[in-house]
């Protein structure tokens, strides 16, 4: 058996209030704020009170998923990616760069955003990139 | 509660009548109406609370 | 003080009698929440005392219910303040814990943590380290009584209209267990707008602790918007200890008035 509660930083927006992710026998079973943390001492918004709940979310996809024929099938990711190089590539020749948008989010690591951000300019060539918490 | 945050407890009537007893679900309707005439307007009216999100 | 409760700690975990403790740790430059088991070291142990003393708690019990949801058929050791062990007699009250299933770990606040408390108990009948202090006389309530209509209205609507409806007052609270709670029920409390339905989301939320409520005070501490919820809550538990001399969680066996069919009391 095993109870933890694992100090973390919430993902939602740019405040970086601190909370305790509980988790017993690997299962995330609840959110507790970090009182002893000077940006939120011990209080949190809903989105932080309920960040637990997304990660192990049965609506989060496992496998990537790929429209054929109308509908979604679960593909590899070998494909999925040779697919989505194809048709980018496609698109920038037949519409320029700029007719591609990238939206990424706010959940994901700084580092994260700053790789799509990369590709978006260095590797497509536009400035259309945003993410979820600007809209 | 409702005394301990302004607003006052007459507002609130809780009173059981049977539906055999129409005469006395009238009188207490029509009593409730006289308290509230007198006590006016309340304090929590929708127009007061503006939405902000 | 603590050392009396590490002590009790190594014993509960040696002799077998429970599976884990529940306490405080320090871990990463923080106090957290724990489950200790046997073997683990106990040098780390906080009472939840950060710069001030009682300053860091956490809702034990609450976790506690989690744990015990997995593992109803092991016993488990819980670090108990004066509110706490009245939380835990009325979540026995409630069945929500197995009274021979928990053992409490009792230790009293100093005098300054009770005032600041206003505490009418702030010690656990079953107390391991600590002095008792004196309880303290309720006041706050009979201050906010001394403001006029009109000014409490406009007292409680500013502070009404500061919630965020974060739902961390209920979130923290060790009594909230609720499946499905009231509060998100949207024929009651609407849903998608601030301000907050008032008075009904606070003076609703109000009503479901007045036998409930053990003033422990961790609501206040998680309001973001520093809205005064245990002087509401003092005032509901007032109403209920004058008409029905009930105080939630001061007797170990006191079943709830609301509970029980019986004529009315006589005044």
């Amino acid at each position: 058996m095993e109870y933890r509660n694992t100090l973390t930083t919430c993902t939602y927006c740019g405040c970086g209030c601190n909370l305790f992710l509980e988790s017993l026998d690997g299962k995330l079973t609840g959110t507790i704020p970090c009182k002893t943390f000077s940006v939120n001492e011990g209080k949190l918004c809903i989105k932080g009170w309920n960040g637990h709940q997304f990660v192990q979310s049965e609506k989060r996809l496992k496998k990537p998923l790929l429209r054929k024929n109308g509908e979604l099938t679960e593909v590899s990711w070998d494909e999925a990616l040779d697919f989505i190089a194809f048709r980018l590539k496609q698109i920038k020749q037949a519409s320029g760069p700029d007719s591609v948008g990238f939206f990424t989010s706010a959940k994901v690591t700084n580092e994260e955003n700053y790789l799509m951000q990369k590709f978006a300019r260095a590797g497509i060539g536009t400035n259309n990139i945003d993410h979820c918490a600007r809209l | 509660m409702l005394d301990f945050c302004g607003v006052e407890r007459e507002r609130l009537r809780a009173r059981w009548v049977s539906s055999a007893e129409a005469p006395e679900f009238v009188e207490e309707v029509k009593d409730f109406i006289n308290v509230l005439k007198k006590l006016g307007p309340s304090p929590l009216k929708k127009e007061l609370f503006k939405t902000i999100a | 003080m603590i050392d009396q409760v590490k002590q009790r700690i190594t014993e509960l975990l040696f002799d077998g009698s429970v599976k884990g403790v529940i306490a405080l740790t320090h871990a990463n430059g923080h106090i957290t929440p724990c489950l200790f088991r046997k073997g683990d070291d106990l040098e780390t142990l906080s009472l939840g005392d950060g710069e001030t003393s009682g300053d860091t708690r956490y809702p034990l019990n609450k976790i506690l219910i989690t744990i015990a949801r997995q593992y109803p058929d092991d016993s488990f050791g819980v670090l108990v303040r004066g509110c706490d062990e009245r939380g835990l007699y009325t979540l026995f009250r409630l069945n929500q814990l197995e009274p021979d299933k928990v053992v409490p770990i009792g230790i009293s606040c100093p005098q300054s943590l009770a005032l600041q408390c206003e505490c009418k108990k702030p010690w656990p009948d079953e107390m391991v380290a600590g002095e008792k202090s004196d309880g303290v006389l309720q006041k706050q309530v009979q201050e906010a009584e001394h403001m006029d209509m009109s000014k409490r209205f406009s007292f409680w609507r500013d502070q009404f209209l500061k919630c965020v409806k974060c739902y961390g007052c209920r979130d923290i609270c060790p009594m909230c267990f609720c499946r499905e709670c009231t509060l998100e029920c949207e024929e009651l409390v609407s849903k998608g707008n601030l301000p907050v339905d008032i008075p009904v989301f606070h003076l609703t939320r109000a009503m479901h602790m007045a036998d409930r409520c053990i003033d422990c005070g961790l609501c206040e501490e998680a309001c973001p918007s520093d809205i005064p919820l245990r002087l509401l809550y003092k005032k509901t538990a007032e109403i209920m200890n004058t008409e029905f001399g009930y105080s939630s969680g001061m007797n170990k066996n006191e079943k709830s008035p609301l509970n029980i069919m019986a004529p009315a009391p006589k005044k």
